[in-house]
């Protein structure tokens, strides 16, 4: 094989749309992938890990094309498999196999488990009965079965057998490569780290390449030789699992590796809490996708904000931008006893509890900013909610929103989306960045 | 054991071996093989009776049967004598029904009799002289047959052998009647079924596979098939031509589907979640494939149990129209036989009474066989096992 890698993923896009009425009129669309880039080498293991959501499943079913992806290239072995036909893409298939996350769905409860390993042969057209049981027994005692197991049906084995049975599936047809999605997530910790070794044990001997989707960055690290991070459908870092484990460049990446629970407990409260919900991948956020939740949005440049601070003012600005309602502050306040009815709460009160909502400080340290963001508390108090959003959003903005990083490398080899990582562009001219 | 093993490993293949531009070769699975055959000579048979024959030799109903018939061999009876261990579970769970197991008794009984008996019985003939003829070890006042074929004493005329469960007012024998109705009833229940979950099934699956468009179609077809007034397609069509049990079978196996579509297709929709069929897609597998291999198999339990309810239905609707006299009358049914003796319930109350017990019983039978088998196969209590 040449230097190429066996499987080259770029921009690819899957995009489920929303329908409205009789006529399926278009009226959104759900950006569960969008426009991921990486590269698989055979024999390598690249992990995809990320929160529920973010597009992990739905890329590797785009990737295999078990979903049409609505764009971008997926060159397999140099050949582009989106513009397969049926006998190529069944040739395809041939080489690229699947393992699914949950082991009691993934077997037709109708059929031997000896039928389901045997049935990828079938499909490729080995007629011989007899020669299909043959080879599928003696890969069921290479995966830590007995032969015998063949007439046995999916429910009577155990959810970690399963996995055994469903990795024999997988490689039956002899691929080049796995996509395996969440395949011990379900599994007990021991079973874990059984599974997770004899895929290791078999990827050695066939040099088989790995794509292994995953949320639980322990087992990532186990296995991995590299891995992406995604997030709202999107990679924002890959690196070499060490270099991710110990250097990483994204925010994101630092959040996800800092909730690993450790058993030091001094250093327990290093952890770096995600403020805010994920963002629906229907509508997302514009720029970095990760700047409504990242510890370290870059303040604007005008202000000398502490960058706890910056972040507690953002969450502001961005919950105005979304609408909030003054109202329900007043409602609260009546609820507290602050005073008998809506009309009454005095409108201090109200900033005040709206600073102590978003752990904004009575006064900021920066003093333009603490003006600006008076100016924006008594618009919104007194109920002008466009001349609130616009005073805040005018002055506190942030080049994350504005532009979306593009993957950069950096020195130590490990490639991030974000603007910190190129920080001489970013930080001292982020208007000049357009 | 230890020498089995040996020898195992001696003709020991692994699938990295496999050399794929050099597999493929003729074979099929010998229930194919043996399905393709029989289907072969069914449409043989068929197309030279219809044909090359003068008067057809068998009746379409009886080639319509004889369908069924091998239908469910390679369907029912081939699958479960290959699976004997799943075959062994779905028995203990149906045992546990104990009027179920009677009622599959009798029904196999009724089916035996049904499907052979008229093969080897005459048909009744028309017997003024023997008309009214109490059943054996009854007795009627002498007044009420013609005269008595069995013995006569004391103003009463005592049943005979001859005629064991009596004879109608035109003296047919009842007991030949009846295994005669247990034909027509049997054809008209097994026949329309497997047309309804025939088409049922591959419609519902269908839809719930591919969705979209062909489901949209699909199932708004069988919306306006469901608002069509079939009984009165009946009445027409048998006004029209002449009435037969062929007529009867066929406007209520190809109107009377939609019921069964929508429930599979619900089942299926379900079904097409799990990840099975995924793996399946994953495996190259084509849409044929996926819903006759994985679909169909699983959404089996609900046909089954349906189609067996449905059965029941098929044979009362069948009663009623001969009890209307909308069938030909040349057909001995059950139904038929009820209504020529519904005029003599207070002298001879037999003759009404003892089909109508069979139709009773059959009716009853199917149902709680039917519900003994939903017990049985539904994989929802299949833990508890």
């Amino acid at each position: 094989m040449s230097s190429d890698p066996l499987l080259s993923v770029r921009g690819l896009k899957k995009h489920y749309p929303i329908t409205e009425g009789v006529l399926k009129k278009e009226v959104g669309r759900v950006k569960a992938v969008d426009g991921i880039s990486f590269d698989v080498e055979s024999g390598e293991t690249l992990g995809l890990v990320g929160e529920s959501g973010c597009g992990k499943s739905t890329a590797a079913t785009s990737l295999l094309r078990l979903e049409d992806p609505t764009d971008g290239d997926i060159v397999f072995d140099g050949e582009d498999i989106t513009e397969f036909d049926d006998t190529r893409l069944k040739s395809f298939r041939r080489r690229a196999q699947m393992m699914f996350q949950d082991p009691s769905s993934s077997f037709d409860p109708r059929m031997s488990v000896g039928e389901s390993v045997a049935e990828p042969l079938e499909i490729h057209g080995m007629r011989d009965r007899s020669r299909r049981r043959r080879i599928v027994e003696n890969l069921l005692e290479r995966v830590g079965l007995s032969a015998s197991d063949f007439d046995r049906y999916p429910h009577e084995f155990s959810g970690g057998q399963k996995q055994r049975i469903a990795l024999a599936r997988a490689l039956v047809l002899n691929p080049d490569i796995i996509v395996a999605d969440e395949p011990v997530s379900a599994l007990d910790v021991s079973i874990q780290a059984e599974i997770i070794s004899l895929m290791r044990d078999l990827q050695d001997e066939f040099d088989l390449a790995i794509v292994f989707i995953s949320h639980d960055l322990g087992v990532v690290r186990e296995v991995c030789d590299r891995v992406a991070v995604m997030y709202l459908g999107e990679i924002v870092e890959v690196a070499d699992t060490e270099t991710l484990f110990t250097d990483p460049q994204h925010p994101y990446t630092r959040a996800l590796l800092s909730s690993i629970p450790t058993p030091d407990p001094t250093r327990r409260n290093e952890q770096i809490e995600l403020t805010g919900d994920v963002p629906s991948p229907s509508n997302p956020p514009s720029g970095c996708r990760f700047h409504t939740r990242c510890p370290e949005v870059i303040p604007p440049a005008e202000f000398d904000l502490d960058q706890d601070e910056w972040r507690h003012v953002l969450d502001l600005r961005l919950r105005v931008d979304s609408g909030l309602d003054v109202e329900d502050v007043r409602s609260f306040l009546v609820a507290e006893g602050v005073a008998n009815d809506t009309e009454a709460v005095p409108d201090d009160a109200v900033k005040r509890e709206l600073r102590r909502e978003f752990d904004i400080p009575e006064t900021l340290s920066d003093a333009a900013a603490e003006t600006v963001l008076s100016e924006g508390l008594d618009a919104l108090v007194s109920g002008d909610h466009d001349h609130a959003r616009r005073t805040l959003d005018e002055a506190f903005s942030t080049v994350c929103e504005r532009d979306a990083p593009a993957l950069e490398t950096s020195e130590r080899g490990s490639t991030a989306a974000c603007h910190l990582v190129d920080e001489s562009v970013t930080v001292e001219s982020p208007v000049s960045d357009d | 054991m230890a020498a089995d093993t040996r020898s195992e490993t001696a003709a020991t293949e692994r699938f990295e071996d496999v050399d794929w531009d050099d597999v493929g070769g003729l074979g099929f699975p010998r229930r194919t093989l043996a399905l393709g055959v029989s289907s072969l000579a069914y449409l043989v048979a068929v197309v030279y009776d219809v044909f090359l024959t003068e008067d057809a030799l068998v009746s379409g109903t009886n080639w319509l049967f004889l369908l069924t018939l091998l239908a469910g061999v390679f369907f029912v009876a081939w699958p479960l004598a290959e699976n004997r261990r799943l075959t062994a579970y779905y028995w203990r769970r149906f045992k546990k029904n104990r009027a179920a197991v009677i009622s599959a008794i009798y029904l196999l009984v009724v089916f035996v009799l049904g499907t052979f008996g008229p093969m080897l019985i005459a048909k009744p003939e028309l017997n003024v002289l023997a008309a009214y003829q109490p059943p054996v070890f009854l007795s009627v006042d002498s007044s009420v047959p013609t005269s008595c074929v069995g013995q006569a004493a004391d103003g009463l005329c005592h049943g005979t052998w001859k005629y064991p469960l009596g004879t109608t007012s035109d003296g047919k024998g009842i007991a030949r009647l009846v295994v005669f109705g247990m034909r027509v009833s049997m054809q008209v229940g097994l026949i329309t079924m497997l047309i309804v979950i025939s088409i049922g099934t591959v419609v519902g699956t269908s839809a719930a596979y591919f969705s979209g468009l062909v489901d949209e179609l699909l199932m708004r077809y069988v919306d306006i098939q469901q608002t069509f007034p079939t009984f009165f397609l009946f009445l027409i069509v048998t006004y029209l031509f002449k009435p037969s049990l062929f007529l009867l079978i066929t406007i209520f196996g190809f109107l009377g589907w939609g019921g069964i579509a929508r429930l599979v297709r619900s089942e299926a929709l379900q079904r097409r979640e799990e990840s099975y069929i995924q793996a399946a897609e994953n495996a190259g597998a084509s849409d044929g494939w996926i819903i006759r291999r994985h679909l169909m198999p699983n959404v089996s339990n609900t046909v089954i149990t349906a189609a067996t309810l449905l059965i029941p239905s098929f044979i009362l609707f069948e009663a009623t129209f001969a009890f209307l006299g909308l069938t030909d009358p040349s057909t001995p049914s059950w139904g038929q036989v009820i209504s020529s003796g519904r005029g003599d319930l207070d002298s001879a109350w037999w003759i009404a009474t003892i089909p109508g017990v069979f139709l009773f019983f059959t009716v009853l039978a199917f149902n709680f066989v039917g519900d003994a088998l939903r017990d049985a196969l539904d994989p929802r209590s299949e833990g508890d096992a």
